[in-house]
């Protein structure tokens, strides 16, 4: 049985101390997840005791909910079960910034933004995202969250070199190392890759640093359609340009951030690219030839401050927390079938109140899509079933699928939020071993586990 | 069970012609590259798809039969070597390109193409595109060893190694379930199980197809030959060009001891005074060449450069990369067999993994040349023998356990590219706790719990032994 809050609260204050363990209402209002609470917060200081609590949570049967800095918690199903936030925010330590390597060890808990900080003075950067970023670098791992850069940095899956982590029947492991070649078993650290907490709570992260550029521009393009903005990036994509995005917007919801002006149902391709001054100069010179010849509408070329906010902007709408009256769709596809998926979003459903607004990476084949809700909408529990259980038809046909990133939690708690995925019984084989209480976030991961 | 009644079983799965049960025919298939031999088989079959897979090791499962699944057997750490009898499985009929996808820069394959003809099968579209991962191999290992092995090569540096290029695989689990991870499109919901079952050497299911990534070919290749007075000279200079802010394609480095050896097998008249080579290959765009490759002939300056030579592309490159090319062929010529140790150590650690492989071959007498992908702490020294030396493999392997100790203890790992398989299995240990070892075991009990599929690999054998008792 379940212990008392009060007495859970006071077995984590013996654990953690008294500071790092509360229970009273504004502390467990900030942990929410959708409508659920947890009866008590806690924030271990060291590896050692997420182990601790880990093992205690197990032997009770805890229902336990990792948290890193809070950014991505809209991902998945509310918890079945939520005894106790398990926050990180003490965990943020640089271990080891090794400069002439290129690798960073740090704790989990540490932002994002923080690792900018230190390396940035040493022109080196973590490509997962904007400099800004508030997202932990733990978050980042489990949500499989890549920079908007991937194209020329590669994404979470080739930076991240190791990992420690905490498991639920109290082991305390690291996995991985600190060099690029490593073939030693099996590479554990994948299976932490968008394991959303599932498989145990990584306290320690490694990964691969990247240089930053000698030079960055970012051409920004409106097209008169959707088709030819999608045509000049396929053209841009195929010429010989190495850039670091190749990314088609909405002219809903994008109008005030760009240095173009969009009309409705036009749409404006961002084009990034990193290099030498010269490759950079020729690229951006390149790519607007193209799309002149694409029928362009008009052109800015950023860089600087400018290119930064852009680029931040991009970065933060892929990855904030939505509005409540938003639902907020991740559609993967191969990046030729980029512009069909934009197709069956644009087509504005019945329980939307407004025009849809996208961000779609065309050279890796992603886009994050919101849909205003219409809240009077009849039945909009059984309208938004059938819609994505149409469009998931669609893009099944085309290897693609969608998942829902956010929605109300009327309709959170019974959408299938991640759909069918063929992976599902071996996380689910390795959850019976690694998890078998199921004490980690229960009822949010793909498959219902 | 009656052998005939074996064979007749595995017929009716894979037809009469794709079963092969002679004495030679069964000896040829219990051994690979590595200096290890298997032990006696019932069969070797060559399944032609992944249905007949599935029946396969659904009839090893029923009847508590081993198998190992085998490409070209090119390995060096006895991954494909059948230790525990059973049945080979063999994929070199499954060797079809299924489709090359430019528009979404991927080709499908079977696991049975070989490294070069994907390559070559690609080019075919107009050499704008091809298949990056490159082990020394690679004119004979296919692409389903090099995934099982998450194989490495020359270009790592820049390119990543085999896993960073796979995009989804089709598998046949142990229990004959068909699955299907990752795909065309990235960032399927849920953990990244591609990443996780490349690289697991055969030991979690069998590989019946795989969606690779193509990547544009460069617009312009330098290659640079570099001769230094000493290994740390060519060392240092590697970690500089990085930390000057150059990604190269490949830095490859060869000591004195490998230079003398390839100066006699193909003549290239090294220096006398020239105690290390290093052979740097940038690409990029042609804009940024001549300025990339004097930012890299500046760095070998101030390392005391004895010498500096240049060639533009791919082709007249060839010419810098002989001596290198040639290393493990010189190798041969040294004595009957050649044992290579598979360490990775952080980059600016190399100069001192090398000073204690230097060490302990002076403490075994043992004559070690040294080749290393300098630029990935990737270093492979070489270790000549003969097998019919009495001892000396004994003292091969102990001075390969050094190596492997110290390449740990400077932050590094057992292996950077080749893998565990029955070599290094012991070495594990140097790496992991038993804890560690006990939670990875894990994904292979959820696979495979009869311990059929590749059997008694990766995993230390005492560890194996304490699991079964």
């Amino acid at each position: 049985m379940t212990p008392s809050p009060t007495a859970l609260h006071n077995r984590l204050t013996a654990l953690f101390g008294a500071e790092n363990a509360w229970m009273d209402e504004p502390a467990t209002a900030g942990y929410a997840v959708a409508s659920r609470r947890p009866a008590v917060v806690a924030a271990p200081c060291t590896a050692e005791q997420v182990t601790a609590f880990l093992e205690l949570a197990s032997r009770e049967k805890l229902g336990v909910v990792p948290w890193g800095r809070g950014t991505q918690m809209h991902l998945g199903p509310p918890p079945a079960e939520y005894d106790v936030a398990l926050s990180l925010k003490h965990l943020t330590r640089v271990l080891e910034y090794d400069s002439a390597n290129l690798t960073l060890t740090a704790e989990a808990g540490l932002a994002l933004r923080e690792v900018y900080r230190l390396t940035i003075p040493g022109r080196q950067f973590l490509p997962l995202g904007y400099p800004g970023s508030e997202a932990s670098l733990g978050g980042l791992l489990a949500t499989n969250t890549s920079g908007v850069k991937r194209l020329r940095y590669g994404g979470m899956r080739d930076l991240l070199l190791g990992i420690r982590v905490a498991l639920p029947e109290g082991e305390l492991l690291r996995y991985g190392g600190r060099v690029v070649k490593n073939v030693a078993g099996y590479d554990m650290c994948k299976l932490y890759i968008g394991s959303l907490g599932a498989f145990g709570v990584v306290t320690e992260v490694t990964f691969r640093l990247a240089m930053l550029p000698e030079d960055e521009r970012l051409l920004a393009v409106a097209f008169p359609t959707l088709a030819q903005g999608m045509a000049a990036a396929t053209a841009v994509r195929s010429a010989a340009l190495l850039p670091s995005t190749v990314a088609l917007v909405s002219s809903a919801g994008w109008a005030d951030s760009l240095p173009v002006s969009l009309q409705p149902g036009q749409a404006a391709l961002l084009v990034h690219v990193d290099g030498s001054h010269e490759s950079v100069q020729r690229q951006i010179a390149e790519g607007e030839a193209i799309c002149t010849s694409h029928e362009a509408v008009e052109a800015a070329t950023l860089s600087g401050e400018a290119l930064l906010t852009m680029w931040e902007r991009q970065e933060v709408w892929r990855t904030s927390s939505p509005d409540p009256a938003l639902l907020q769709v991740r559609v993967g596809v191969p990046p030729s079938s980029v512009e069909t998926a934009l197709g069956l979003l644009d087509e504005a459903p019945g329980f939307c109140r407004g025009p849809v607004r996208w961000l779609a990476d065309a050279g890796i084949g992603s886009v994050t899509a919101r849909l205003p809700l219409d809240a009077q909408a009849d039945d909009l529990v059984a309208q938004v079933q059938a819609w994505l259980g149409g469009i998931r038809a669609r893009l099944d046909d085309r290897q693609g699928f969608a998942v829902v990133e956010s929605a109300p939690e009327i309709l959170i708690t019974q959408l299938d939020v991640w759909g069918t995925s063929s992976g599902a019984g071996l996380l689910k084989r390795y959850k019976s071993r690694f998890d078998p209480q199921g004490a980690l976030n229960r009822g949010r991961y793909v498959g219902g586990l | 069970m009656d052998i005939n009644t074996v064979i007749a079983d595995l017929e009716a799965i894979v037809g009469p012609q794709h079963v092969l049960r002679s004495r030679a025919e069964r000896a040829v298939y219990g051994y690979d590259a590595s200096v290890f031999r298997g032990t006696e088989l019932l069969a070797v079959v060559l399944p032609t798809t992944a249905e007949q897979i599935s029946r396969l090791v659904v009839w090893c499962r029923d009847h508590g039969v081993p198998y190992v699944a085998r490409g070209t057997g090119t390995g060096i750490s006895g991954g494909a070597i059948p230790t525990h009898g059973g049945v080979v499985i063999e994929l070199a009929l499954m060797n079809q390109v299924l489709e090359v996808d430019l528009a979404n820069r991927l080709a499908v394959v079977q696991p049975g193409v070989v490294n070069q003809d994907l390559k070559r099968s690609v080019q075919q579209h107009g050499y704008a595109y091809t298949y990056v991962p490159d082990p020394g191999s690679q004119v004979v290992s296919t692409i389903g060893g090099n995934v099982a092995t998450n194989a490495g090569g020359m270009h790592c540096l820049k390119y990543g190694i085999t896993g960073n290029h796979i995009l989804g695989l089709e598998m046949v689990l142990p229990d004959g379930d068909i699955v299907t991870v990752g795909g065309k499109a990235v960032d399927q919901p849920g953990a990244d199980l591609t990443g996780l079952l490349v690289g697991s050497e055969g030991t979690l299911g069998i590989v019946t197809k795989i969606i690779v990534r193509l990547l544009q070919m460069p617009e312009a290749v330098t290659t640079h030959l570099a001769l230094f007075k000493t290994v740390d000279d060519a060392a240092n200079t590697v970690s500089g060009i990085i930390s000057s802010g150059l990604l190269p394609a490949a830095m490859e480095l060869l000591d004195k001891s490998i230079m003398q050896a390839v100066d006699k097998a193909v003549h290239i008249g090294f220096p006398a005074e020239a105690g290390a080579a290093l052979i740097i290959e940038l690409d990029g765009f042609s804009d940024d060449m001549a300025r990339n490759a004097d930012r890299v002939a500046e760095v070998c300056k101030t390392h005391d450069v004895i010498s500096f030579e240049t060639e533009e592309g791919i082709e007249a490159g060839q010419r810098l990369w002989l001596s290198r090319r040639a290393a493990f062929g010189a190798m041969a010529r040294l004595d009957t067999d050649v044992y290579i140790v598979d360490g990775c150590v952080p980059r600016t650690q190399l100069p001192e993994a090398l000073r204690r492989v230097t060490a302990i071959a002076e403490r075994y007498d043992l004559p070690i040349v040294n080749v290393a992908h300098a630029g990935d702490g990737n270093l492979h020294p070489s270790i000549p023998f003969s097998k019919r030396r009495a001892g000396d493999i004994e003292r091969v392997l102990e001075a390969g356990r050094e190596i492997l100790e110290a390449c740990v203890e400077l932050g590094g790992s057992i292996t950077g590219e080749h893998g565990v398989g029955m070599e290094k299995q012991n070495e594990m240990t140097l790496m992991f706790t038993p804890t560690e070892l006990q939670v990875m075991r894990r994904i292979k009990l959820a696979h495979d719990p009869d311990d059929l599929c590749n059997p008694k690999k990766i995993f230390p054998l005492s560890m194996l032994a304490e699991a079964a008792s």
